[in-house]
């Protein structure tokens, strides 16, 4: 895993080729969307329920948030939808934004909506990279943050052990447009979980590790080398390997999906349906968002 | 069957509480020991209350002392994932006086996780293995004796359809209930002792678990399993898997049709026409003169002729011969291989794979398809199928009647309402999905093994649902047609048909007799159909009315479970949902042929 760290010059590389203007031209256009909202609130209504409720209730879900708790949003925009929805879970939301501009009609908006006077919701003028996220339990980081990277390693740093960090970053097409940060590349001492969203976004939410976590005997060979890990649905037809980490689910396992079951891919459905596997003659459908977080290591040869 | 016995007889009376994984086979040793007949099938989630009963086999080795059996649905864990397995969950809570732990031979590991979380209750337990001879298929047998020693319990080795074991069990049941003392007493040896602390972290547990299952194994032969194999992977795997699911359904659209259609032309019909109606018309005549009381018998709606007729000659034998091939389906362990292949698709309509056997089995009658929709772990996936089965899925004594009606001018216009019905499934789907928020459970669904439909097992399930539909469906058909007589005989149909004339002629073109299936059809699906056949519509107007009684009020029947299931609101909400649906489906229709005839 060590191999992943990357160094400052290469984030610095990173960095440059996202000041392009053609990056800096749709980050406008979805602006300019957001911002139709900030007038019409039906608009922003149907734009929530369309893209943003689902999505939020499962990042929730994942990261295991619970009313009350304190959370951080980066790069809450015009159209601050991601905050509405925690603060009606019930947490306590800062909402952070570099843009004055964008921040007024933020905080417009919040009024209208009466959000603001719930002391709930809280706006601040600022940049991510040099917010401290000392204090809180969770922290959404937003797709259009930039540079996005630099903000989660720092806030990461800063986050104490169990905290989260739920951040939205491109799939597909869109991967084309923003950049795409891995989990692997912000630090190793961290559990990441993958929430497939609309229109080209993914969700990954993290935890924070111990700084000296244990890992598991599986993500080493005999020698201790580090193996590659895998997940499920990188495995080929036909494949197998062996399980070493799964996520939270009450079915995974007694279907037999364990850390240290040997499992074999059967069949990949098409659409986006689910993945077949085979574990001691037993057969199970395993969706693909849990086919993600199923992680695996290729046995040795020997 | 429920009502037989009460809670508190529960409580007062020796209880026995079957529990194990789904799909284990807990409802054929349930239906051996209490002479009760609740469900079987070979995928999971084919039970989906608790069902209990008297188990006389026991009560008779006991002096007549009552004995109920309770089945409930199987769980994988006793952290219920929904509705069902809590019903489990909460059985176990009751204190029975024993519970039998039905465990998969295949699958030891979990299941002796899930016999582990059982001996937490500290109620005493006899545990039985089934699906012993699948195991030996697969060159496997388990060390009954080791694993005996290590839990401490009893284990009788079982193979409940064909019945081998049941009898030891019942032994051993009649000898726990004589002399309860001694299973109380036992002691699990110390690794199982591990396994029941409550500090004990789930990782550690399942190992347990798993060290036990692997240890308890012999190897006895060669694995024979291997065929099977590479057919099932010709089912699973997308690009030959939609090809078989085609062709599975087109045999299966044969087999009803051409039997039913085959049982029909050539046994009741002839049967009825030479004999059954000539005899009746004979009698009655001869016994009553002209009159009221005649015509109602056997005149135009005369129940005793169509009152006949209808259920016996027309419906009944496409019940027969869907319920033929349904059973098939599900005893082969097929439907969930179908779920998975659709999973992808039904999920752009927020419904998921396993979905697809309570849609499928709301092709037969809509009350087990709802009910079956408890099984699925969402709110939102039971609602929206229940929604669709009331909507858009007709019953199989309406497709009965469909193939009747439609079949005078081609029988191709059948697949053409069933195709019609499942874009309004699907529209339906795509609306529900913008209106309900809640997120999809992730699949995660084992497919049972496929194994070869038992004729005894076939053969028995097929008469119990025809027993059904004689008592639940034909009764209420007959009375149906009844009132239609009488009404119709006394001019009061008359009279209603002036009166929604607006309606029935001015908007959906049809002849003013029609207002009698509209009024007909709350009580029966297919009666919205039926009174159709002998009014000499034109192609148009059959496929109209053919639309009209498809996403026309559920029957009744339907409409009280779905008050049982979702509260008053929603089964009022879904019958104004079919009702608008019907008639605008149906004017919407006669508009655009009309429009289609004149561009011709």
């Amino acid at each position: 895993m060590k191999d992943h760290k990357i160094s400052d010059t290469e984030i610095q590389e990173f960095v440059k080729d996202l000041s392009t203007p053609f990056f800096r031209m749709v980050r406008n256009i979805i602006c300019k969307l957001e911002k139709i909202g900030v007038y019409i609130p039906g608009f922003a209504r149907l734009y929530r329920r369309l893209f943003y409720n689902k999505i939020v209730s499962r990042e929730i879900e994942l990261a295991r948030i619970k009313p009350g708790e304190k959370i951080l949003h980066i790069g809450c925009g015009a159209l601050p939808l991601t905050s509405f929805a925690l603060v009606e879970f019930g947490c306590q939301v800062t909402a952070l934004e570099n843009s004055s501009a964008q921040l007024r009609s933020a905080r417009k908006i919040a009024k209208s909506q009466r959000l603001v006077e719930s002391g709930d919701l809280q706006f601040e003028l600022g940049e991510g990279t040099q917010v401290d996220s000392t204090g809180y339990q969770a922290v959404w980081v937003s797709l259009h943050v930039y540079p996005q990277l630099q903000v989660l390693k720092s806030v990461f740093k800063k986050l104490s052990p169990g905290g989260r960090i739920v951040y939205r970053t491109p799939r597909g097409w869109l991967a084309k447009l923003y950049p795409r940060v891995e989990p692997e590349m912000i630090a190793d001492n961290l559990k990441a979980l993958r929430v497939k969203g609309w229109l080209g976004k993914q969700s990954l939410v993290l935890e924070k590790l111990p700084e000296k976590a244990q890992k598991s005997s599986w993500n080493h060979d005999r020698t201790g080398n580090p193996l590659k890990i895998l997940t499920l649905n990188q495995l080929h037809n036909g494949e197998q390997a062996v399980i070493t980490d799964t996520p939270q689910n009450d079915l995974l396992a007694p279907l037999g999906l364990r850390p240290g079951r040997k499992v074999r891919l059967r069949a990949r459905e098409s659409f986006g349906g689910p993945l077949v596997v085979e574990t001691s003659g037993r057969k199970v459908a395993v969706d693909r968002s849990l086919a993600d977080n199923i992680k695996l290591v290729r046995e040795n040869n020997d | 069957m429920t009502e037989e016995i009460s809670t508190n007889q529960l409580l007062d009376q020796p209880t026995i509480l079957l529990i194990g994984p789904p799909n284990v086979g807990k409802s054929v040793i349930f239906n051996h020991f209490t002479d009760l007949n609740v469900g079987m099938a070979n995928y999971p989630g084919t039970t989906v209350s608790y069902t209990a009963g008297r188990a006389n086999f026991i009560a008779e080795q006991l002096d007549d002392q009552p004995v109920n059996f309770i089945d409930v649905p199987g769980t994988y864990t006793l952290r219920a994932t929904n509705a069902a397995e809590q019903v489990a969950v909460d059985m176990l809570g009751q204190s029975p006086t024993l519970v039998i732990c039905v465990l998969d031979a295949r699958n030891l590991d979990s299941s002796l996780h899930l016999l582990f979380q059982v001996l937490e209750y500290k109620i005493p337990t006899v545990v039985a293995i089934n699906r012993i001879d699948l195991l030996e298929n697969s060159g496997l047998k388990v060390d009954i004796e080791y694993l005996g020693s290590l839990l401490n319990i009893p284990i009788i080795q079982t193979v409940a359809v064909e019945k081998k074991g049941l009898n030891e069990l019942q032994q051993e049941i009649v000898s726990f209930l004589n002399r309860p003392d001694d299973l109380k007493s036992s002691t699990p040896n110390p690794i199982v002792k591990r396994a029941l602390e409550s500090d004990i972290s789930s990782e550690t547990r399942w190992e347990l678990a798993d060290d036990l299952a692997r240890t308890a194994y012999e190897k006895i032969g060669e694995d024979s399993t291997g065929i099977k194999e590479s057919w099932d992977q010709l089912l699973i795997e997308p690009w030959s898997g939609f090809p078989i699911a085609l062709l599975v359904l087109v045999v299966i659209f044969m087999i009803i049709v051409g039997l039913g259609m085959g049982l029909r032309q050539f046994l009741l019909i002839p049967l009825f026409d030479n004999f059954i109606i000539p005899f009746i018309e004979n009698t009655v005549s001869a016994l009553l003169s002209p009159g009221l009381f005649r015509e109602i018998l056997i005149g135009e709606y005369g129940f005793m002729i169509k009152g006949l007729e209808w259920p016996f000659a027309l419906v009944m034998p496409y019940v027969l011969s869907f319920y033929v091939a349904l059973t098939l389906l599900e005893d082969s362990g097929y439907m969930p291989r179908l779920g998975i292949l659709l999973d992808g698709v039904l999920n752009k309509i927020g419904l998921s794979g396993g979905n697809i056997i309570p849609l499928l089995l709301g092709y037969g009658c809509a009350i087990p398809g709802i009910l079956a929709a408890r099984a699925m772990s969402t709110r939102r996936e039971r609602l929206t199928v229940a929604i669709m089965i009331s909507l858009a899925v007709p019953c199989i004594a309406q497709t009965g009647a469909f193939i009747a009606l439609l079949s005078e001018f081609s029988v191709w216009l059948v697949p053409l309402v069933f195709i019609f019905s499942w874009i309004i499934i699907l529209l339906a789907g795509l609306v529900m999905d913008l209106f309900i928020s809640e997120q999809l459970m992730p699949i995660t669904l084992e497919l049972p093994e496929l194994l070869m439909p038992r004729l005894t097992v076939v053969a028995k399930k097929i008469w119990l649902r025809f027993k059904h539909f004689i008592f639940d469906g034909a009764v209420p058909m007959v009375i149906g047609v009844g009132i239609a007589a009488v009404l119709y005989e006394t001019g009061t149909m008359h009279l209603i048909a002036q009166f929604m004339r607006p309606l029935v002629d001015g908007w959906l073109g049809l002849p003013e007799e029609a207002a009698t299936p509209l009024l007909l059809g709350i009580m029966r699906r297919e009666l919205t159909v039926l009174p159709l056949l002998d009014m000499e519509l034109s192609m148009l107007q059959l496929f109209v009315g053919s639309v009209v009684g498809l996403f026309y009020v559920p029957c009744i029947a339907v409409i009280a479970t779905l008050a049982k299931e979702y509260g008053l609101r929603i089964a009022l909400g879904i019958l104004l949902l079919t009702t608008t649906t019907a008639f605008l489906g149906g004017g919407i229709i006669l508009r655009l042929g009309r429009l289609f005839a004149l561009l011709i």
